[in-house]
């Protein structure tokens, strides 16, 4: 009888773990993850830049993989290089803070983890900057929708005058009048911040928001 | 004998060595205006050296240089600051980047995306099609 109890345990348990990591990939959304929801990435090189004053930062340059197995070109930091190349947007908006990645690599990312456009716009916004507005995250309720659709953890990418990828960030909350608000950082920019999907990039032409 | 051996192992080292300096030169890479991290390569050109580099993604070459032999009317670029420049006010900002100023019909000025003000200093100036 004590071993069926123990072994009822051990069946339940195992199959809480499932479930655990099941739902620990979905808050975390895409790109492939190992058991305890870390991303997996593979080393292939050593990777050597430098920043804005010529100071060298070390890298190790390697692979992430998409949800369809794609491997998605990412470089890791040294932790003893400048923080500012822990991450860029794209590795804000989809791979936890953690890695830099490239912008056509990006693409990749929303075709392998088969993200679909949802919404788009073509207002430009090239003389407005990247500092935070007022933000309530508990602003606007519609079933948790803005009026436009959009919902938290919807991805907005931005792009350039000529329609080339250029910048991703995340909505995390609508603001009193609904207007999604995204969340992330730009390039070399160590701290996120939260602004207007309007202001999301001081140079986009256009933008798209994306679900998974 | 002795000798072939001591000729083996200078061979082996100088091999070594320019294998070494090769993949140093391979690995060399930048950060481009829409920050992404790509190959670049060294040129010295009439007594300057440049970094090139190929937005691949954007099919554009990125020129750039820090050296100070660089000069526009006499005096060098790189190290000068912002307000040394009449048209200052028409400073841009590719954000997560930098601040960029156009010096003359080539060449734009970068500055860092922190903390820009009159006393801000050229880092190095660079060619890129916007």
């Amino acid at each position: 009888m004590k071993n069926k109890t123990k072994l009822a345990f051990e069946l339940l348990e195992q199959e809480m773990e499932v479930i655990y990591k099941e739902d620990l990939r979905q808050v975390l959304g895409g790109i492939q993850r190992d058991a305890n929801g870390n991303i997996i990435f593979t080393a292939v090189e050593p990777f050597n830049t430098y920043d804005y004053s010529g100071n060298p930062v070390s890298m190790i340059k390697g692979y992430i993989l998409a949800d369809d197995g794609t491997q998605i070109v990412a470089y890791r930091n040294d932790p003893n290089s400048p923080m500012g190349y822990d991450t860029d947007c794209h590795g804000t908006t989809f791979a936890d803070g953690q890695y830099w990645i490239n912008n056509d690599q990006t693409c990749s990312i929303l075709t392998g983890d088969g993200y679909t456009i949802i919404g788009e716009s073509t207002g430009t916004n090239s003389s407005v900057g990247y500092s935070s507005v007022g933000y309530s995250s508990g602003g606007y309720s519609s079933g948790g929708y803005s009026p436009d659709g959009y919902k938290v953890g919807d991805v907005v990418v931005y792009y350039d005058s000529n329609g080339n990828l250029a910048h991703s960030l995340t909505i995390t909350g609508f603001s009193e009048d609904g207007t999604p608000m995204v969340y992330g950082q730009g390039g070399e920019e160590i701290f996120n911040s939260t602004t207007s999907i309007e202001n999301g990039w001081a140079n986009y032409s256009s933008y798209q928001v994306y679900r998974k | 004998m002795m000798k072939k051996r001591i000729y083996l192992v200078a061979f082996f080292t100088i091999l070594t060595s320019y294998v070494m300096n090769a993949q140093k030169q391979s690995q060399y890479s930048i950060v481009t205006p829409y920050s992404d991290i790509v190959p670049a390569y060294e040129a010295n050109i009439n007594g300057i050296v440049f970094s090139i580099a190929v937005d691949e993604y954007r099919k554009k070459l990125f020129i750039s240089t820090r050296d100070t032999n660089f000069k526009q009317e006499g005096k060098a670029v790189v190290g000068r600051t912002l307000s040394s420049f009449k048209n200052k006010a028409d400073i841009k900002l590719m954000q997560g980047w930098g601040y960029y100023l156009k010096i003359d019909e080539y060449w734009y000025a970068r500055f860092d995306f922190n903390n820009i003000g009159d006393d801000s200093k050229v880092g190095y100036v660079f060619q890129y099609k916007f």
